[in-house]
């Protein structure tokens, strides 16, 4: 049972060109009928010694888009997040980024052609503000010699884009000078989204953005999502095991089962009992 | 009504501190350093001169600047034991070169420098690059530089130092001990190193998540073989002024300062997990460890007692502290 429906873009022009091939059992996405998408893999495999973690994995993702990625644990949503993240070097098989194949050789390579992630729990220097967190690895510097020669950081400045971001972006944060881990959970979830869409990411994954947060800061860290989507175009990628959140803010999903991609799915014509059903592997009646 | 007050204030106060935890941490320290001042103004009559002063402050300034590399190490998240072998090894490479050989003074401390950053390059390749607990590895370069120092000068005393040598450790500049002089210009410089520049922003990353650092693409390798590169050639630079004050240098020097240090380190409220790094507070805890020592000679305790001291002063500190931040708490 494998299961790929095309969706309906958010983009009109694309919509009219896609909404013609809408089948049941489409095997690929007609990426070149349906514009091109700002990421796509294709024939992904990720062996990691015997184990085949990915077999055959191709997606899409479109601009502007909230694509969903669900599968029960072990099932390759995280591999199949660093194979393309740079996190992890594939075994084989082919990325593209506005339809042009490129080679994500590292995590840097990914932040510079415009992917950032934020990962579960380990994004952030817990031990940091804010401010430090938000240019990790990519600090200010003083504008002067000290700042060319010496690498002095320009702390002040570095604070003022902060406050700028967190009040575009509605992020509250009460003590930009406190370490992040005097942040709640949800709060820090937040300045690791905010962080992604400051370095202008175009195409933004996030590792189970949900986990180990309360409720109510789970509903500001999604909102924040949408809010980032609408007012910068921005792609996202979002891995997670809630089922509420998936039909709450993606536009589509796909589901892993065993190293494979076995559904794809536009939210608004699938169900959650179909989604269940095809990562648990039960038979849809 | 004031009661109340009060309590809202040190609420205040205390949400202040929790939001600034370096500062908690100094206050606390530089608190310690002030009773200890308080009681033994009482009980030794001579702590208050000049000459004690003047003493005090040089003795300290060896454990000053050892204490500002090993903070920088332990804020990289690692540990270096080797730092007493790499200051016997200095010595004898100092006192050889230029008591043995004749090579002029200058080039004589250019060795010893260089003999330290090789110290620090060997224990932060082994510790980032082949990734041998660095606990292990400078144990190791503990009884490994300790016996290239004998192989080098053999067990005796070498002396005959020219006189700049000498300056170096009794000399002064406007009246301030050259000593420490150097350990002010090793704290100013540390200080700014660790929070104001990039580099040093990475050793904190690195030392606080080191996954989180790699994946903003920081450098764990550079950082961490920088910090005992800098600990090796601060190491050398102790060596100096050990040599320069005693006009003698000796294999067995240096032999059991790295848990000085660290009591200091310790003290002043940097972390042994990394990414915390007080450097500052280094300065107040090698201050207290001298001071103790110095008051309690002064009261005329018997040594023995000071080694209980210091040792119940260390353990008593740091279990306060954990006690007032159970997040610090790590397995």
């Amino acid at each position: 049972m494998d299961l790929r429906r095309q969706c309906p873009n958010r983009y009109p022009e694309v919509m009219l060109l896609s909404s013609g091939t809408q089948t049941k059992t489409d095997r690929l996405a007609p990426h070149a009928e349906a514009g091109t998408p700002v990421l796509e893999a294709r024939n992904i495999h990720k062996n990691f010694g015997g184990l085949k973690a990915l077999d055959d994995v191709s997606f899409h993702l479109n601009k502007g888009e909230i694509l969903g990625i669900v599968g029960d644990n072990g099932a390759g949503k995280s591999t199949l997040i660093k194979t393309v993240t740079g996190a992890y070097r594939k075994t084989s098989g082919e990325i593209l980024l506005n339809g042009k194949p490129v080679e994500v050789e590292n995590t840097r390579r990914a932040r510079e052609l415009g992917i950032e992630t934020v990962y579960q729990a380990s994004g952030l220097v817990e031990v940091m503000d804010a401010p430090s967190n938000l240019f990790l690895g990519r600090e200010m510097t003083r504008s002067n010699w000290l700042g060319n020669a010496l690498g002095f950081i320009n702390r002040r400045m570095m604070r003022i884009e902060t406050v700028e971001l967190l009040k575009t972006l509605n992020i509250e944060v009460r003590n930009l000078a406190a370490p992040v881990r005097n942040l709640s959970g949800g709060q820090q979830q937040s300045v690791s989204v905010g962080r992604a869409a400051y370095w202008q990411g175009k195409i933004i994954i996030l590792d189970e953005p949900a986990n180990n947060i309360g409720v109510d800061q789970q509903r500001a860290v999604l909102e924040l999502v949408e809010r980032v989507r609408d007012s910068q175009g921005v792609s996202f990628i979002i891995i997670s095991h809630n089922m509420d959140h998936i039909f709450n803010l993606a536009d589509r999903v796909i589901v892993m089962r065993s190293g494979r991609m076995v559904g794809d799915l536009c939210i608004a014509d699938t169900s959650r009992a179909e989604v269940v059903g095809l990562i648990t592997g039960a038979t849809i009646t | 009504m004031s009661d109340a007050n009060s309590r809202d204030f040190l609420m205040a106060v205390r949400t202040r501190l929790d939001a600034a935890p370096e500062s908690a941490l100094l206050l606390s320290t530089f608190s310690l350093l002030l009773l200890m001042i308080l009681v033994f103004s009482f009980t030794a009559d001579q702590f208050f001169t000049l000459a004690v002063l003047r003493n005090v402050l040089t003795q300290t300034s060896i454990y000053i600047i050892l204490g500002v590399g090993l903070t920088i190490v332990l804020t990289s998240g690692e540990i270096d034991i080797s730092i007493g072998s790499i200051i016997g090894l200095g010595a004898m490479v100092l006192a050889v070169s230029v008591v043995n050989m004749g090579i002029p003074i200058g080039f004589g401390l250019i060795a010893t420098l260089l003999v330290g950053v090789l110290c620090g390059l060997m224990n932060g390749f082994l510790t980032a690059v082949v990734r041998v607990p660095s606990i292990i590895v400078t144990l190791g370069a503990l009884t490994f530089f300790r016996g290239l120092a004998y192989l080098l000068g053999g067990g005796t005393a070498l002396v005959g130092f020219p006189p700049f040598l000498v300056w170096i450790g009794s000399g002064t500049v406007i009246g301030v001990p050259v000593p420490v002089c150097l350990a002010l210009i090793t704290v100013v410089l540390g200080q700014l190193f660790l929070k104001s520049t990039r580099t040093g922003q990475h050793i904190i990353a690195v030392g606080g998540n080191a996954e989180a650092a790699r994946l903003a693409g920081i450098n764990i390798r550079f950082s961490k073989i920088l910090a005992f590169v800098i600990m090796g050639v601060l190491s050398a630079v102790a060596s100096i002024i050990m040599v320069a004050r005693l006009d003698a240098a000796q294999s067995v020097m240096g032999a059991g300062i790295e848990l000085q240090v660290l009591a200091a380190v310790v003290l002043g409220g940097t972390s042994l997990f990394g990414g915390r790094g007080v450097i500052l507070g280094s300065v107040l805890g090698a201050l207290i460890l001298t001071i103790l020592q110095t008051g309690l000679l002064l009261s005329g305790v018997v040594q023995f007692w000071q080694l209980v001291a210091v040792g119940i002063l260390l353990i008593a500190v740091v279990a306060i502290r954990i006690s007032y931040e159970p997040s610090e708490v790590r397995p």
